[in-house]
This record gives C-alpha cells, sequence and structure tokens, in this order.
C-alpha cells in the first residue's frame, strides 16, 4: 500500500505495520497448515477421516444451524415466496433423500428404490435450485439470470445420465460449498483477506492434484469400516483412481470443510459469542424467543448423542449420519444463493 | 434358460444353430430422457437468448446435434428390434420341432 509516510500519525503507521504482520503470519500459517494436512491425509487416509467425523461432524453442523440462524429474518414480508419455496422443497427433499438412501442402504426392508427415482430425485433437486435462483433475480435489484433454466436442464440431463456419478458429485462439492459461504464474508468484512482467501483456493485446487498424480499406494486396511469409507469417496464409480486417494482427497476438502465452518466463519461473521443469540433476528419475535434457544439445545445434544453413537458403533452411525447430513446440504442452498448474489 | 443345452436336448444331439439373440445393446430409456433436457435446454437457450445472435446459433447447432443424435439413437434401436424379430421369424420356419418359444424364452433370458 503505497500511503505517504509524512501524512501518517505514529500510532496509524504502527498499526499498518501490525496488519502487515498479521497479513504475513496468516499466509505462513495458512502455508504450513495446507502442506501438513496435505500430508497428513495423504500418509493416513482412511485414520484421518475417521477422526475428522467423529470430532467434527456434529459441532460443525451445531455451528452452521447457529450462523444460518443469524441469515434468517424474523418477518419474511416480500421473501415470503423465496423462503416458503426454500423451506417446502429442503423438508420435503430431505425426507425423500433419506428414504432412496435407507432403502438402498438395506435398512428398509421390502422396498428397493431403482436408478429412476434416484434421478427423478435430482431433477427435483436442480428444479428446485433453478426455481430459487429465478426467485432471487426477481427481487430489487432485478438480474437477468434467465440463462439458470438451460444450464439446469443441461445439468439435468447429466444426472439422468449418470445417476450415481451425480450424486458422487454432490458428495464432493458439498464441501466446497464452505469457500462459496466465505467469501461475500471476506468481501465485505475484510476485503484484504481477499488475496489469502483466492491463494487458499489455489492451494486447494493444487493440493486435489497432488493427491491425484502422486503415486500412492493402493493398499487399504480390510474392515467394515475402511471399505464404508472407500465405498462413500467413490472407489467404485471411479475405479481409474484408487480408492486410497480418493479417500484422501475426500478427507482433505471435508477437514478445510470443518475448519471454515468452526473456525474461519464465526471469526468472520460474529459480532458477539454464539451463545448469546442476539444476532439472530428470529428470537425477536414472540415464538423465537423460546423456540431458537430450544432448538439450539437439542442441538448440543444431539452432538452429544452422535460422539456416544460413534463411540459405540463408528460404521452405523457414520452411514446414519450421513444418510441424514443431507439435510443440512440441502438447508445451505438457499442461504447460499441469497449471500452469493 | 441355459438355451444350448435345451435346442440339444430336442435335437438328440445332433446340433440346431443357436436362435438369434435379442439386441442386448438396446439404447436405455435414461438416454432418452436425456436427450429430452438436451434438446429442452437448447430450446430454452433459443428462446431465451433469441437477441443474442452468437449464443442462439451455437445453441441452433446444439438442438440439430443433440436431435440428430436422438434421432439415430431411436432408429438404430428400432432397427436392431426389427432385425432381431425377423431373424426370430427365419429362425422358427427353419426349426419347426422346437415346442418352445423361443422369443419368449430369449427374453427371459435377457
Amino acid at each position: 500500500m503505497s500511503v505517504p509516510q509524512a501524512s501518517l500519525t505514529g500510532t496509524r503507521v504502527e498499526e499498518l505495520a501490525i496488519d502487515a504482520t498479521s497479513y504475513r503470519t496468516v499466509h505462513v500459517l495458512l502455508a504450513v497448515g495446507f502442506s501438513l494436512l496435505l500430508l497428513l491425509v495423504a500418509a493416513l487416509p482412511i485414520e484421518v477421516s475417521i477422526a475428522a467425523v467423529f470430532l467434527f461432524a456434529g459441532p460443525h453442523n451445531w455451528i452452521e444451524a447457529r450462523l444460518l440462524l443469524d441469515r434468517m429474518p424474523s418477518r419474511w414480508g416480500k421473501y415470503r415466496l423465496y423462503y416458503t419455496v426454500s423451506l417446502l422443497g429442503s423438508v420435503s427433499l430431505a425426507a425423500t433423500a433419506v428414504v432412496i438412501a435407507l432403502s438402498s442402504q438395506g435398512y428398509l426392508v421390502g422396498l428397493t428404490v431403482p436408478y429412476f427415482i434416484m434421478s427423478c430425485w435430482h431433477t427435483t433437486l436442480i428444479a428446485w435450485i433453478v426455481g430459487l435462483v429465478l426467485l432471487r433475480s426477481q427481487e430489487q435489484p432485478a438480474r437477468d439470470w434467465k440463462s439458470a433454466i438451460p444450464i439446469g436442464l443441461l445439468i439435468t440431463a447429466g444426472a439422468w445420465l449418470w445417476p450415481a456419478q451425480f450424486s458422487l458429485a454432490l458428495v464432493y462439492l458439498h464441501p466446497l460449498a464452505a469457500w462459496a459461504f466465505a467469501y461475500p464474508e471476506v468481501v465485505r468484512k475484510h476485503p484484504k483477506w481477499l488475496g489469502a482467501y483466492w491463494q487458499s483456493v489455489c492451494a486447494v485446487a493444487i493440493s486435489v492434484l497432488l493427491l491425484l498424480i502422486i503415486p500412492v499406494e493402493n493398499q487399504m486396511s480390510d474392515g467394515t469400516v475402511a471399505s464404508q469409507i472407500v465405498q462413500h469417496a467413490g472407489a467404485s464409480l471411479i475405479p481409474a483412481i484408487g480408492g486410497r486417494a480418493l479417500v484422501a482427497i475426500h478427507a482433505y476438502l471435508e477437514i478445510l470443510h470443518y475448519i471454515i465452518w468452526l473456525v474461519a466463519m464465526p471469526a468472520l461473521t460474529l459480532r458477539a459469542p454464539l451463545w448469546t443469540l442476539k444476532s439472530a433476528p428470529l428470537t425477536r419475535t414472540s415464538w423465537g424467543r423460546k423456540t431458537v434457544p430450544a432448538v439450539l439445545l437439542t442441538g448440543v445434544f444431539a452432538v452429544v448423542v452422535l460422539w456416544i453413537a460413534f463411540s459405540l458403533n463408528y460404521s452405523v452411525t457414520r452411514e446414519l449420519y450421513f444418510t441424514l447430513a443431507i439435510t443440512h446440504v440441502l438447508a445451505e442452498i438457499p442461504f447460499l444463493i441469497r449471500r452469493v448474489t | 434358460m441355459n438355451w444350448p443345452l435345451i435346442i440339444a436336448d430336442i435335437s438328440g444331439g445332433g446340433g440346431l444353430r443357436m436362435p438369434p439373440q435379442p439386441p442386448n445393446g438396446s439404447v436405455p430409456y435414461e438416454l432418452y430422457v436425456a436427450m429430452g433436457f438436451l434438446l429442452s435446454a437448447a430450446i430454452a437457450t433459443c428462446v431465451l437468448f433469441r437477441r443474442r445472435i452468437a449464443v442462439r446459433n451455437a445453441a441452433i447447432i446444439g438442438l440439430i446435434v443433440v436431435g440428430l443424435i436422438t434421432l439415430i439413437a431411436i432408429g438404430s434401436d428400432f432397427g436392431r428390434q426389427a432385425a432381431w424379430e425377423q431373424s426370430m421369424e427365419r429362425y422358427k420356419q427353419e426349426n419347426p420341432n422346437i415346442q418352445r418359444d423361443p422369443v419368449t424364452d430369449s427374453k427371459d433370458q435377457r
């Protein structure tokens, strides 16, 4: 920054010096952090994946819910249609997704779901997202987003041709959504960190490429949990990439997703401690005053239950967790559309 | 249903030629649905971007390409089915001593 030194007071110069130092420190920390994480997931993909989901899956969901509550207006007003479509879509899509997933995992005896149903679900999901984008585009200032229709139709065609691969793409795209959530916060509140943000995005891309091209021994440890994690990472759908590399990439993206939600997003957005609830507009309504704390307390209880369940039976809990996790993936979408645009 | 064994049994081991196999490479319905969405995408682009000549022309080219692929897929699907049915008829005429209906059995087998 080219600021004439003579025009600055001594305090201001010190502030700028501290800013520059902290900026450099963050760069170094990010570089070291990304490298260490890369080495860790490359060396021990299964172990890291198990530990990350065990420790952070529940807490990140709770913090995500808490931060999204800050985004929910107390009165919907002119946004009523948008939020109604969001709510109805996310609830119905989540419910049907859970039924489809449970039936395909054999939990619902006598109910088998063919690919046709899965493709219909994908079509509904894309139609819902396109509908939300169009609703958002009609708000002031109006935006010309009609291209969402042909793009949505194009993606739907792909989803019908490759339904399993489309589902897998959602598994890998969801961790990246956290980056999209962080972007507007960086732009609005900490624009000087934008450089560090884009460098981090580049670091993620390079790390994923490295995990793809580095020849790693594809020897996987046997066991239910290991094979379950390998399947979840899509080893059967992308046999060209080794199961170990896929698990490493998934674990890497998942951990970064957790870090963004647990550390970066609260640091970027919160003006008050997480537990004060003053920043949540819903708490200003008569029903929200008691309901919101009750929901968040239930969330805390659910996190503890999840930890206990992971300790008792990691394999089943992990499967059920990732089945139910579609709920928070869908809940993110309406907020993401509003926030990014 | 193990056809070679049945045929060998019927013909007393003398050896009848195999019935023509049904076209197992028929176009799956998902492809038709996907083509429908691709065509819709191209039509939507043409309608929504009719004033942007370059985008509209690209969509028209896409429309023609996807339309041709769809027609070829449908045509080859029907063609293969018809060819198989014809050869099946010929097979039945050439082997009248076969009691079972090879058409049904072949379909079951598929």
